[in-house]
């Protein structure tokens, strides 16, 4: 008797818990999925984060290089301008057109230094996407233009019009330095 | 897990959308994936950074004047040279020069096509001059005429005098700076002269003086040869700097070169001047080799065409050539 009280003592306990029962499955699914989803979303953020600051890190770096390998490029014109009375030079520099997928435009904006001292450049290189920014000083022998082009192939001419300083100007690729001047035949 | 992770058959068959579950998970999965992708190729760009940057930043632009100076310099060896061998008429010494000079250009383009580079210098003009000389070492710096104060050369154009250069007797000179030998180049109403005496000891003093004002007075030991010799466009005596001495040849137009008390001094010179003989006035000269102080035609220098070009420099200059 006891035994069957006792049943349905259970029964009856059981009865009642089980009206609770969908609640606590459906409380149990919505917890599971809030705390699932902010782990994922956690993860994404954090990663995505993570990726576009080392994105920013990497197109800096090589910005910094190809500003280094342009400043090489224009420090051999320099010198190159300087060998003989106006000399015709043309120095071509192969700069990458991208940098991690992004194209950057190269600006020269003069730092005007007085007379007697070297001529005081700044080549500012900004990449078109994440706008990330590089500033480079350097000085210069002889005078330079203030301009801006895009990265790529580009020309460091010594322009003997008339201003005698040098310009940096967007080359074009497909064909030789040598070749693509103009009225170049006589060697 | 509920919707998250599937898991056993006989939930599913209880719950029939079953197949749906994971869908969070597997779509973080993909979104963390792209991530690594995106991270790699982002890895991958910085390494090609640090390959950038190791690499020959810019052109070489030392090629180009390295020639440019090689070809100035074989030009001036090419000059010397040709005034060396030959002192009959200007066009047979133009032949001759351009000829070298040609040459020259030959074996260096050869060598420099072998690195892929266009190399080429090209006489663009000759300037035609004249070549002062006495050779008789025991004859006095007088006029062919015995002069002893006399003019070698002036004219209107002359304006520049190199490989001037004097070898003298120290034991012929005048003993005090009075009645010393000098010489005189007047040009612009500016006088600079150069006296060579000996000072009382063995050594022998050699003065600049610039328009009155006395630049630099120094001795030397002639040696055991007993000579001598005086390079001014060197700016040395006996092999030791004295770089004074090129003020005597910093002249413009209307240049006059004279010598004083010729009497005493005893050897050697030479000069180049920049002019032909039929421009100039020659007084005291002779053009013959007859022991007397001569003039022949010489180079006196030239300008070249230097191009030198690769794939990623073009570079054209004159340069001027000179022998010192």
């Amino acid at each position: 008797m006891s035994r069957r009280r006792g049943l349905t003592g259970w029964r009856g306990v059981g009865r009642e818990s089980r009206s609770d029962r969908a609640v606590s499955i459906t409380v149990n699914y919505v917890i599971a999925l809030s705390i699932t989803a902010a782990l994922v979303s956690g993860l994404l953020v954090g990663a995505g984060t993570y990726v576009e600051n080392e994105r920013d890190q990497v197109v800096r770096e090589e910005l910094t290089v190809v500003a280094e390998q342009l400043a090489a490029g224009i420090g051999d014109a320099d010198r190159l301008a300087r060998t003989a009375e106006d000399p015709t030079v043309r120095v071509g520099v192969d700069l990458p057109r991208r940098v991690a997928g992004e194209s950057y435009r190269i600006e020269i904006v003069n730092l005007s230094a007085p007379e007697p001292q070297p001529e005081r450049y700044e080549l500012r290189l900004r990449s078109a996407g994440s706008g990330v920014s590089v500033t480079l000083t350097l000085s210069t022998l002889e005078a330079m233009n203030e301009t801006s082009v895009n990265g790529g192939w580009v020309v460091v001419e010594l322009d003997t019009g008339g201003t005698d300083a040098l310009e940096v100007s967007d080359g074009d690729p497909s064909e030789t330095l040598s070749l693509s001047r103009p009225g170049g035949t006589r060697i | 897990m509920a919707d998250v992770n599937p898991r056993s058959d006989a939930r599913r068959a209880r719950r029939g959308s079953s197949r749906d579950r994971g869908q969070l998970l597997l779509v973080g999965a993909l979104a963390l994936a792209v991530l690594f992708v995106a991270l790699a190729l982002l890895l991958n760009t910085a390494i090609y950074t640090g390959n950038l940057a190791t690499r020959d930043a810019g052109v070489d632009a030392a090629p180009a004047i390295e020639y440019a100076a090689d070809s100035r310099a074989a030009g001036a060896e090419a000059v010397w040279s040709v005034n060396y061998r030959n002192n009959t008429t200007y066009p047979e010494l133009n032949a001759a020069f351009r000829g070298t000079v040609g040459r020259w250009d030959g074996l260096a383009t050869h060598h420099r096509a072998v690195a892929g580079d266009l190399a080429a210098a090209e006489v663009a003009a000759v300037t035609n001059g004249t070549r002062i000389e006495q050779d008789d070492a025991a004859r006095n710096f007088t006029s062919a005429g015995e002069s002893e104060n006399w003019t070698v050369a002036s004219g209107s154009d002359l304006s520049g005098v190199r490989a001037m250069r004097f070898a003298v007797d120290a034991s012929e000179l005048a003993s005090g700076p009075s009645d010393a030998f000098h010489v005189n180049v007047t040009s612009g109403g500016v006088t600079r002269s150069l006296y060579v005496y000996a000072n009382g000891g063995d050594d022998t003093e050699v003065r600049v003086v610039d328009d009155g004002t006395e630049l630099a007075s120094r001795s030397f030991d002639p040696g055991a040869d007993g000579t001598l010799v005086v390079d001014v466009s060197n700016g040395s005596v006996e092999g030791t700097a004295y770089p004074e001495l090129r003020t005597l040849l910093d002249v413009g137009a209307g240049t006059e070169i004279e010598y004083r008390y010729g009497n005493a001094a005893e050897g050697t010179y030479t000069m180049v001047l920049d002019e032909p003989e039929s421009d100039l006035s020659l007084p005291g000269l002779v053009d013959d080799d007859s022991g007397q102080p001569y003039w022949t035609p010489a180079i006196h220098g030239a300008t070249f065409e230097v191009t030198y070009r690769t794939s990623e420099l073009d570079y054209e200059a004159r340069i001027e050539v000179k022998p010192e």
